[in-house]
């Protein structure tokens, strides 16, 4: 059995206690002018993301869920809206935001070779945020074995090593180990295990799910596999063409879709050994970025649409217990339905 | 379900077989062979050539100076290798000498060339903006004017010194050392390792030399063999045109250019400098395509 | 519960459309032997559908390119035993023959259209391509013929769409566009290479139905590679599990993907995080990687990661056990029940 030994829990000087929002985004817009036209690759986006839990962000190609991640650690600069973080706002652009707010956001990509420096070593690679930050050097190697083994690598062997060296997997969580060597508040794992094999892809998302649970770190999990995010997830918000379509807790979500795409997704997941159901969508062509339908932006694949949805986009609307839908004909009535239905049960009692 | 006719699906367990047969190795073709050879050869070559340089620079053997009147125009024999010109100068004597200038003026125009287009272009790469586009259409005014009219003005205003036609030949190569580099440190720039680097921080002159630099040391290491024949040969054109190095310092096209006029009766001055030169280039290219095939 | 099948009974004694028998592949560089394929041996029936089954390293995009016969590189392959196609070896058959036999006897589609695709000709030229390269067609025949073929796959409006460049079709069309040219030469054999794994999962399951009404209708063979278990149900009748190289199992999907007899198998389908059933926090993950591929195997490759394994799985080549009558497991704790937790 491996020791591990977690990282510390970081001092959060910033704020909020567990459970309360840490990350708050309102209105996040994010537009990319091109040839073609203007692409509204985030149109609006309200999220919160609470203190030591995990929120998956879920969504197909084309949903903006890369872009409000980029978005949020300022690598590509939204063109509207508000982010903050622990309280404190933040610039659009990363270069004019102060330097402890950049490092309390980091990232992990989806490649895991291309993601680490193939000239240097995994120690190197581990070291640089800690030099950075100007730590000595003998306390940079204690940290970087210490951050290695949080991650379950076998320290000795992977300390030498070069990334052409290394397995997706090892890669992957080497990438985690340096992102935890930033101390970071909030970790983004942008397809972080979706350029693993089914075997390996276990073991990282493991490792997230105990720095989160154990370690108490936030984290934004952005992935189109819905197993996956079932497993690691404590919320779940889903996305389509830049929308948000339903939040809330990831088990009440999947088990009990409130938003019709919720339900084509979770329909369409294809598991071993169970036969595939019926198809809830229909069989329109996915609709493009550069020419989103009007109102609400799944209708032209909806079972349920009706005229209103071409007129109107659908706001977001609470159900109780933490969950939001929009959405014109939710498969699960408005929060005021079922209290108002609970009061005339009462009644009748 | 369908009837499955394999033998596999019949009987009962198959008895263990050995670990399948190895597969074997094929030898080395003679292709490859022949690529070794040649290697070899250029590397003994331009040792060679290293050689007679030192013994020429050294030793009083081999001056390309010393004028033998007694002995003019001597065919290629025991005493002269490569024989003698008008003057009775030892023609191989001559080529050495001159192998000195060809040398010294490609390693300006490397430093000049490579270095000055290397830092251009990556800079360019990295920081992209209104830099990037000033300096884009510097370098394609540049590309634009006429190579020979552009060293001829500058040796004709500055006098023919190794200096003014390395330097002249280098400016030349600024824009294709620069457009290589930049191309690669923009690829580089995009990569996931570069923006993990921008997350955490780490300073830019550190990520240059990092990330960016390793990428584009490999290229630039190949693209140099090529600039270096590149100048050779530019070197030797210019001094046959007579814009080069001025009598009676040796130069390889200075003296085919003398050589031309006794073509008929001496035709070792002309071709043994030609062949020479030609020897040379290839001999640099053939190492040249070695590297670029180790780095695979 | 049997699944029920529409293809046309086949005679018992007809020739396999694919027979692979202990086929090694080894691919060498700078004086380096990778081995990528050992003694694979499988028949894929006519009109059946055979699931290839691997992760990485597991050699199952190598094989589906080797049954294809081109796109290998001859100097560096090396090859030991046979791939039948109807009986015909592509190991054994000069360049052209087996250029001649892709298109109309096998054919391939690919995982990602965007670059199967030639993006600077049109559609219709590419479609009829394995037709065209074989016979003069007018160039109103040509069209005739990709609109028919598009039509089959489910492209709305081809007459004008023929006209189109690949840029110009979502992921999920350009696939279509690409299974269109496979199936374009009338081949026995359909080769599908991850043809899913670029789409988004709303898309998916069209792609896969058009593939699996388009071998029921027409009797064609078919083979899907794939590393996702979830895709085969339903589809493939039977699978076979890839690993470094070697077959472990091979079997009756439905088997295969509920009641494995292979510990790999079954660590496999244990790691996928389920979204129906129980909620799983924590998966059973592998430790440890594949063997070094650049020496042949002693062995199980499997051995070093599984956690029955005895002393002669790391030194004997497990034999292929029976365990049904289209079931087998190349296992040793599946030979001996005492010894392991065989089924």
């Amino acid at each position: 059995m491996r020791t591990t030994s977690l990282p510390e829990k970081t001092p959060s000087g910033m704020g909020p206690v567990d459970g309360e929002a840490f990350v708050t985004i309102r209105g996040m817009e994010v537009q990319f002018r091109g040839p073609k036209g203007t692409v509204h690759a985030v149109d609006g986006i309200d999220l919160d993301i609470r203190k030591g839990s995990v929120l998956a962000l879920v969504g197909e190609s084309g949903s903006g869920k890369s872009t409000i991640a980029k978005a949020l650690v300022g690598l590509v600069a939204r063109s509207g809206g508000t982010v903050s973080v622990g309280g404190v706002e933040q610039a659009p652009e990363r270069r004019n935001r102060p330097r402890q707010s950049r490092a309390a956001l980091q990232m992990v990509f989806q490649n895991p070779v291309s993601s680490l420096n193939p000239y240097q070593k995994v120690a190197t690679i581990v070291a640089e945020p800690l030099r950075v930050a100007k730590v000595p050097a003998d306390s940079r190697v204690k940290r970087v074995r210490e951050l290695l083994g949080a991650v379950g690598l076998d320290v000795d062997s992977i300390l030498d090593k070069r990334p052409g060296e290394i397995s997706g997997g090892q890669a992957q969580r080497v990438s985690i180990a340096r992102a935890l060597a930033a101390a970071p508040e909030l970790l983004i794992a942008d397809e972080s295990v979706s350029a693993l094999d089914v075997s390996v892809q276990a073991t990282v998302l493991n490792v997230l799910r105990r720095l989160s649970v154990e370690g108490g770190l936030s984290m934004l999990f952005i992935s189109h596999d819905l197993g996956v995010v079932r497993t690691v997830s404590d919320d779940i918000a889903v996305l389509h063409l830049g929308q948000l379509c339903e939040v809330g807790p990831s088990e009440a979500v999947l088990a009990a879709p409130a938003h019709p795409y919720t339900a084509a997704l979770r329909a369409a997941v294809p598991e071993p050994g169970i036969p595939l159901g019926e198809a809830k969508h229909t069989d329109a062509e996915p609709p493009s970025p550069l020419s989103p339908p009007s109102g609400c932006s799944f209708r032209e694949r909806c079972l349920y649409a009706t005229a209103v949805c071409a007129e109107l986009r659908p706001a977001l609307t609470e159900l109780g217990g933490g969950r939001r839908v929009a959405c014109h004909h939710p498969l699960i009535p408005a929060a005021h339905d079922t209290a108002h239905e609970a009061h005339a049960k009462e009644n009748s009692a | 379900m369908p009837q499955i006719t394999s033998a596999l699906a019949t009987g009962t367990t198959a008895p263990p077989t050995s670990p399948a047969p190895a597969l074997k190795r094929r030898s080395r073709t003679t292709g490859e062979r022949l690529q070794t050879v040649l290697f070899i050869a250029s590397l003994g070559w331009l040792a060679l050539l290293l050689v007679l340089m030192f013994v020429s620079m050294a030793t009083p053997w081999l001056d390309p100076f010393q004028q033998d009147f007694g002995a003019t125009k001597q065919a290629p024999g025991f005493a002269h290798p490569f024989g003698t010109d008008a003057n009775g100068r030892d023609v191989l004597a001559r080529t050495v000498a001159g192998a000195q200038n060809s040398f010294t003026v490609a390693a300006i125009t490397l430093v000049v060339g490579a270095v000055t287009g290397s830092v251009i272009g990556i800079v360019c790469g990295y920081f992209r903006g209104w830099f990037d586009s000033v300096v884009g259409l510097a370098l394609d005014t540049l590309m634009a004017f006429p190579a020979l009219m552009l060293i001829i003005l500058l040796v004709s205003f500055r006098g023919p010194s190794l200096w003014t036609i390395g330097g002249a030949i280098g400016l030349l190569m600024i824009p294709s050392f620069a457009r290589v580099t930049r191309s690669i440190t923009l690829s580089v720039r995009s990569r996931e390792y570069v923006q993990a680097a921008v997350l955490i921080d780490t300073p830019t002159p550190r990520i240059l030399l990092t990330a960016v630099l390793p990428a584009v040391a490999p290229v630039l290491v190949a693209y140099a063999f090529t600039a270096v024949t590149v100048g050779i040969v530019a070197e030797g054109s210019m001094s046959f045109l007579g814009y080069g190095l001025a009598a009676p310092a040796p130069s390889w096209g200075g003296i085919i250019a003398e050589g031309r006029t006794a073509l008929a009766q001496a035709p070792w001055i002309t071709l043994a400098p030609a062949a020479t030169l030609t020897i040379t280039v290839l001999a640099i290219n053939v190492i040249g395509e070695r590297f670029k095939e180790k780095r695979k | 519960m049997s699944l029920a099948l529409t293809a046309p009974a086949i005679p018992v004694h007809a020739v396999p459309a694919v027979s692979v028998q202990e086929l090694s592949l080894g691919f060498e560089s700078n004086g380096k032997m990778t081995h990528v394929l050992e003694g694979v041996s499988f028949e894929l029936a006519q009109g059946e559908c055979l699931a290839i089954v691997g992760e990485s390293g597991s050699g199952k995009s190598v094989l589906g390119r080797t049954i294809l016969g081109v796109g290998s590189q001859p100097n560096s392959e090396h090859s030991q035993g046979a791939v039948l196609l109807s009986g015909d070896d592509q190991l054994t058959a000069s360049a052209q023959e087996r250029r001649s036999r892709a298109g109309t006897r096998v054919a391939m589609i690919y995982q990602d259209p965007m670059t199967s695709l030639n993006p600077t000709v049109r559609i219709w030229k590419q479609v009829i391509e394995s037709i065209s390269n074989r016979r003069r067609l007018s160039r109103r025949e040509g069209r005739a013929k990709a609109v028919e073929m598009l039509r089959a796959v489910g492209v709305p409006d081809p007459e004008r769409r023929i006209d189109a460049y690949p840029h110009e079709f979502s992921g999920g069309m350009m696939q279509r566009v690409g299974i269109a040219a496979a199936i374009a030469g009338n081949p026995d054999v359909l080769i599908a290479d991850e043809p899913t794994t670029a789409l988004d999962v709303t898309v998916q399951r069209k792609v896969l139905d058009l593939l699996d009404r388009i071998r029921r209708d027409s009797g064609m063979s078919m083979i899907l590679i794939t590393h996702d278990l979830g895709l085969l149900t339903g589809r493939a009748d039977r699978t076979m599990v890839l690993y470094a190289g070697r077959v472990l199992e091979i079997g009756p999907t439905e088997r295969i993907t509920t009641a494995p007899a292979h510990p790999y198998t079954q660590r496999l389908l244990a790691a996928i995080p389920n979204v129906s059933g129980t909620l799983r926090r924590e998966l059973p993950a592998l430790d440890g990687g594949l063997p070094p591929l650049d020496r042949p195997r002693t062995g199980c490759p499997f051995a070093s990661r599984c956690e029955i394994a005895m002393p002669q799985c790391h030194t004997e080549r497990p034999p292929a056990v029976q365990l049904a009558p289209d079931h087998i497991a190349h296992c040793w704790a599946a030979a001996d029940p005492a010894e392991g937790t065989a089924p």
